[in-house]
């Protein structure tokens, strides 16, 4: 379906939005590992303004003056507070290509803060440095010299950010090209947004994954992306899979298996158990996301099953956790303590898996006689399978 | 005329659908250079890991180099290889948290043909690929081939495919490891980067024992990871150099964890610093001699 508007148009493909700026053509596109349900929405937000300065020139006036680093913004939006402890409110806005602002109709003496941020029709960048100055004394001349902290390139930065749901409060990692680029933690409403910059323009496997309350990890959801240069793409609607675990691999038929994990928090979860015919069971996780569900083992044969679950919050729908095989059986075998430390992949022992355990693997393959601890199908050689398991555990 | 793919192998895998398509696109002419791409086709899969070998008729055309710049391979498990003699391209690598898509590059291939014409097509003698369900359950893979038609060779002997990347490879940072599982617990290097234009051709790594610069030694010599290290006392800062195909490269050090920097150190200042030290500790020792003399007497 193509919906073309005045600004840019957007393309849903397989529930994948892809946006492209009119004026500036911006090839990126995004895939996402396992996406059956979950819907992403790429856009191309401007890049962050950099370099803000502010001057006093009179009792009443203060000029301002920053470095435009976006090819798409439509326009700045300027903001001041009155003082360190003031409130920052909107005073104005600007065109495109405007990278001035004359403030006046100002108190004299007063100390002045501002901060300017782009937009587009996709969104706002990020804010610039904040700058503050000072008007003249009433009468008086000289005045407050401003001047900005921090400050950017001054050419066009390449980035991404990356927007969506994960769980109240859990750590977010994100993966570069299979290595830690960014961590940062979810609000209390489980909303997250990591933004990494200066990047070389090109195609990139970006993956997102978070850490729940107990310690279990969600799957990977992988974006390829090709940036940009000189633009910032933003991959929002993301919505991290729930975590899954469950307290028995095998269970007495007739007593209940628990089955936990986490989400959004108020979110509706569906269970599926998947057995001859599947069963799907719906819940709601609590303030903190947490959600639980007791299965009856009657409704199932005696035999080998498997559960998943995923999450609705509002109008997002998370993509798949992870499966989950579990036995209905004639005894209750309980799941031993979880391992702080990742599955299987972690030779190390350092709980990631990444380069340092790809490179033992790596020394291991096509030698005789690996060690079984190399071998995680237990075929008895090291062979490509092996390391498909390694990339599925990967934590960077 | 639109020109179909040719299908040279059909599905290589006894484990039937779903089927993995990789596909070798058309040759397309590039400052006297031709280059095809490789892509896969996971269709609603998720892939993590990856084998393709090709055979190729060696007297029509060579093939240059296999460039993994844009690929979204992260990780070679195999680093494509050209064997020139046999007439075969090969590689391995994998995608921590699996890729899904219609149009993934896998790799380009620098082809030089030999002659004008309709150049054989290469055909798959094996591939592989595997789901990423932490199983490694592997997945049946097709290959097609789009028809390679070189209507003239190229005269031009500049020929610079790569002249437009004039970027270095992306930053990363060595890691020294020491576990039992590596080199029966010898120091070891591990490093990998990307290259988002022609991609990494090799990696080259220096080892400065302590004492002297950078610039001092000469003894850079290509290395893949991991990189068992020479010196193992872990004196010596480590320097890694990885080069693209366009001949960009970024150098990164690791600085040698164990060595006593400010002794061994040869810059002109420390020395001047480390003998007037010396200096200083003969004086010191020469009057306490004479003065322990003094009290004995």
């Amino acid at each position: 379906m193509i919906r073309p508007t005045m600004k840019h148009q957007v393309i849903r493909s397989i529930g994948i939005f892809l946006a492209f700026s009119q004026g500036l053509f911006l090839p990126f596109s995004v895939h996402a590992a396992d996406m059956t349900t979950g819907a992403v929405i790429v856009t191309s937000i401007p890049s962050d303004p950099s370099d803000l300065s502010a001057t006093g020139v009179s009792a009443a006036g203060i000029n301002l003056s920053w470095t435009d680093n976006s090819l798409n913004e439509d326009g700045f939006s300027i903001e001041r507070k009155t003082g360190s402890s003031g409130t920052y409110a909107e005073i104005a806005t600007t065109t495109a290509n405007v990278a001035s602002f004359p403030d006046s109709g100002l108190s004299a003496g007063t100390v002045y803060f501002y901060k300017v941020h782009a937009f587009n029709g996709n969104g706002f960048s990020g804010y610039s440095n904040e700058a503050s100055a000072s008007t003249f004394a009433a009468g008086g001349g000289g005045g407050g010299g401003g001047g900005g902290g921090g400050g950017g390139a001054s050419s066009f930065p390449t980035g991404v950010v990356f927007r969506g749901i994960a769980y109240p409060k859990s750590s977010v990692t994100l993966l570069k090209d299979a290595r830690v680029a960014a961590i940062t933690k979810a609000g209390p409403d489980a909303q997250f947004e990591i933004r990494v910059s200066d990047l070389s323009p090109g195609t990139y496997n970006f993956g997102v994954w978070a850490e729940d309350a107990n310690g279990n990890r969600s799957l990977t959801q992988v974006f390829t992306i090709t940036l940009a240069m000189g633009a910032t793409t933003m991959v929002s609607g993301i919505f991290i899979a729930p975590t899954i675990s469950v307290d028995k691999i095998e269970t007495r038929r007739g007593d209940p298996l628990t089955i936990i994990g986490f989400t959004a928090p108020n979110a509706e979860v569906s269970v599926s158990i998947n057995s001859d015919s599947d069963i799907l069971k719906k819940i709601v996780s609590d303030v903190v996301g947490a959600w639980v569900y007791k299965f009856d083992t009657n409704e199932v044969d005696y035999g080998d099953h498997t559960t998943h679950a995923l999450a609705k919050y509002e109008e997002d729908i998370s993509i798949n956790s992870k499966v989950l095989a579990f036995k209905v059986g004639t005894k209750n075998v309980f799941v031993e303590p979880q391992k702080k430390c990742p599955a299987r992949g972690d030779f190390n022992n350092d709980c990631r898996i990444n380069l340092i355990d790809l490179s033992i693997l790596a020394y291991w393959y096509k030698r005789l006689n690996p060690a079984p601890v190399y071998d995680l199908n237990g075929d008895g050689r090291i062979t490509l399978i092996d390391f498909s398991i390694l990339a599925f555990n990967w934590t960077g | 005329m639109a020109l179909s793919p040719i299908n040279t192998s059909g599905a290589a895998s006894p484990f039937g659908t779903p089927t993995v398509k990789l596909h070798l696109g058309r040759l397309v002419e590039t400052d006297g250079y031709f280059a095809a791409r490789i892509t896969i086709d996971t269709g609603k899969e998720s892939v993590n890991a990856v084998e393709l070998r090709l055979g190729f008729s060696k007297n029509d055309f060579r093939i240059v180099s296999i460039q993994d710049g844009n690929s979204i391979i992260n990780g070679w498990v195999d680093r494509p290889t050209i064997d020139e003699s046999a007439g075969t391209v090969s590689f391995s690598g994998i995608v921590p948290g699996g890729f899904s898509g219609a149009d993934g590059l896998v790799a380009t291939l620098l082809v030089e043909p030999r002659a004008a014409g309709t150049m054989p097509p290469l055909q798959m003698t094996g591939g592989m690929a595997f789901r990423n369900d932490g199983l490694g359950t592997p997945l049946a893979v097709s290959f097609d081939v789009e028809p390679w038609l070189v209507s003239e060779i190229p005269t031009s002997s500049n020929r610079l495919l790569t002249a437009e990347d004039r970027r270095p490879p992306e930053e990363f940072m060595p890691e020294i490891v020491r576990d039992r599982a590596l080199f029966d617990g010898r120091a070891a290097l591990v490093f990998m980067t990307e290259d988002k234009q022609t991609g990494i051709e090799r990696y080259d790594v220096l080892e400065v024992p302590a004492g002297l610069r950078h610039g001092d030694v000469s003894g850079w010599h290509e290395a893949e990871s991991p990189y068992l290290l020479l010196d193992q006392a872990l004196r010596s800062d480590i320097y890694v150099r990885a080069v693209d195909y366009a001949g960009n490269f970024r150098i990164v050090s690791v600085p040698a964890p164990s060595a006593p920097r400010l002794i061994f150190d040869s810059n002109a200042n420390t020395a001047v610093a480390l003998g007037a030290f010396l200096i200083l500790l003969g004086g010191i020792t020469l009057w306490l001699i004479r003065r322990y003399l003094r009290v004995r007497s």
